[in-house]
């Protein structure tokens, strides 16, 4: 902002958070269909087969998490160098392109289901690759927006202040828009095939991403802490020097099963253990800056976007440290690789690491929006935030009862054969964990209904004082 | 170098993912009092159960080691683990302070 106004990069940013909200709720009802079908396979079967829901559910996720993820970057830029995006025209024109083209690929999914997998079908109906399905011609249109959207970053950094977040950004963006590039192309060898894919799915979550959110986290605290901007820049590089090590080969842990050399059993599990210390990192840096401050009459300038923050450092300790160290040894991934551990792990951490971090940074959008001097929780707020992490928390341990039963029966008792896998998935505590599993999606859902109601009235209902710095800029 | 991997019996599944949890569970007990102490947010004593957690952690290690039943290296390379995370809050805390000191006194 400049005086009490946003800049064009900023109005931009509004955009892709309001885009990342509607799709984070498709997200969701998709996700809630799909539970119900994993107690009533009937349900809409040869309508939206559970198959739909899931690909729909999942990349709806990693869709709006991106599109949060830009918001989040073109909200900080001009703030942080000091200027104007530079090619905001060209900026606008991509979103708009990027948003049809999400729009023409969820409507191909819905009303393409069933179909035949000819070369045809990679190029214009799905590529068929978990998390990244969207067809050849959508890579192809996510390539061309990403380049503008690096390119705005480059440029904008380069001719303004080049601050500590902004270097690590660049590099970051960087190695996220390249490896994308490894999800592009086929191979006729699927263990070969899982390989190069693994590069977009692990690289990003478990490398660039966190990167990326230890970027945007360091600005938050900035911005809503007073936090000392050196320390932070200062942690923010060992984050990149800690991550991408235990990122990169990290990567070991997937590469157990598909048919790559025995020797990644050990790197994968060396650097897996590892990938908590950068997260213990992440604890120790909150918890010293709140030492810090507490007590020298700082005040928390935007409470909800803290609140978010402080549920990110326990979220992501617990989905990507706990729930996954607890099945990433390759001894025991023999047997849960596959099973609902994956999904009681892949719940947690995403929202932990990903979804509590952005919701922060669109809080602080909203702060920025309404010229407000400070934000304050309000009880929609609070509500918002206990419901959607309780439900996210207790979900995960009903998928883990699930996981349980099935590692047990599926894998260990009847040796990972097809009748274990229906033994399994008949068993009734099996059955009981995916009831608790769709009754915390209701209660994910209830929350993300406060959390929208919220976003869109809490500037409303602040105290009188808080729209002093409003007031006094509009009177300069 | 030759690798091995043994079955697991399936009472010992319980006890894997419970120690596993319990491992990252000691070791974030470790890190966090050793900073709240460091930050004087808590008195000194609790430096105590910083280290207890620490051995604690030690002692998960260990048995998640022999339930998983790991080979000699492997047994090495967890045994250098626990050493480096037992410097590494020290680490940590000593560059947030000579980066902190160094700012506030420029």
């Amino acid at each position: 902002m400049h005086g009490n106004r946003l800049y064009e990069g900023q109005k931009l940013a509004l955009k892709y958070f309001f885009v990342a909200m509607v799709l984070f709720g498709a997200q969701l009802l998709f996700g809630l269909l799909a539970a119900i079908q994993f107690l009533y396979p009937d349900f809409l079967f040869g309508v939206l087969d559970f198959s739909i829901n899931r690909i729909v559910h999942i990349n709806a996720l990693v869709v709006w998490l991106l599109y949060a993820m830009i918001g989040a970057v073109y909200w900080l830029l001009p703030d942080e160098a000091g200027r104007e995006v530079v090619g905001i025209k060209l900026g606008n024109l991509a979103f708009y392109v990027l948003t049809a083209a999400v729009a023409v690929v969820v409507l191909v999914y819905l009303f393409v289901q069933v179909g035949p997998g000819k070369e045809s079908t990679i190029w214009f109906i799905t590529e068929g690759r978990e998390y990244i399905e969207a067809p050849r011609w959508a890579d192809i249109g996510i390539v061309a927006v990403v380049l503008i959207f690096l390119y705005n970053v480059y440029a904008t950094t380069m001719s303004g202040r080049r601050t500590g977040i902004l270097s690590v950004l660049m590099a970051d963006l960087i190695a996220l828009a390249g490896l994308y590039l490894a999800g592009m192309f086929y191979t006729d060898n699927i263990a070969v095939d899982q390989y190069w894919w693994w590069w977009v799915i692990h690289l990003w979550v478990e490398a660039t991403w966190e990167v990326y959110v230890a970027a945007v986290g360091g600005y938050i605290l900035i911005k809503t802490l007073n936090a000392n901007r050196k320390v932070v820049e200062m942690w923010l590089w060992i984050e990149v020097a800690m991550m991408f090590g235990s990122g990169i080969l990290g990567l070991g842990h997937h590469y157990f099963w598909i048919g790559t050399p025995e020797y990644w059993w050990e790197i994968g599990a060396l650097f897996s253990a590892l990938e908590p210390v950068p997260l213990v990192g992440l604890f120790v840096h909150v918890l010293y800056d709140w030492g810090k401050h507490s007590g020298q009459g700082h005040k928390i300038i935007n409470v909800p976007a803290f609140a978010w923050l402080t549920v990110e450092t326990f979220g992501n300790f617990l989905g990507a440290g706990v729930w996954g160290f607890m099945h990433t040894l390759p001894q025991i991934n023999l047997y849960t690789h596959g099973t609902q551990w994956a999904a009681a792990h892949g719940h947690l951490a995403f929202f932990g690491a990903y979804v509590t971090i952005l919701i922060g940074a669109i809080y602080l959008a909203i702060q920025g929006k309404a010229g407000l001097k400070e934000l304050k929780m309000t009880k929609a707020g609070w509500w918002a935030i206990v419901l959607i992490t309780a439900g996210m928390l207790f979900m995960t341990v009903a998928l883990t009862a699930s996981a349980y039963v099935q590692t047990m029966v599926e894998r260990g008792m009847y040796g990972a054969t097809w009748q274990g896998y229906f033994a399994a998935q008949a068993n009734r505590w099996f059955l009981e964990g995916m009831g608790w599993r769709l009754a915390m999606g209701v209660v994910v859902i209830a929350g993300y209904v406060l959390l929208i109601y919220d976003m869109l009235t809490c500037t409303k209902k602040q105290p009188a004082e808080a729209y002093e710095g409003e007031v006094a800029a509009a009177a300069a | 170098m030759e690798y091995y991997m043994h079955d697991i019996p399936l009472h010992d599944f319980l006890p894997i993912f419970v120690d596993s949890a319990m491992v990252i569970f000691l070791g974030m007990m470790y890190a966090g009092f050793f900073t709240l102490v460091k930050l004087r947010l808590v008195k000194s004593y609790f430096m105590v159960a910083a280290y207890l957690s620490w051995l604690g952690l030690v002692g998960c290690i260990y048995y998640l080691g022999v339930l998983l039943q790991v080979e000699p290296y492997t047994q090495k390379v967890l045994f250098g683990a626990m050493v480096g995370y037992l410097i590494f809050p020290h680490i940590v805390y000593f560059l947030l302070e000579k980066v902190h000191k160094r700012f506030e006194h420029a």
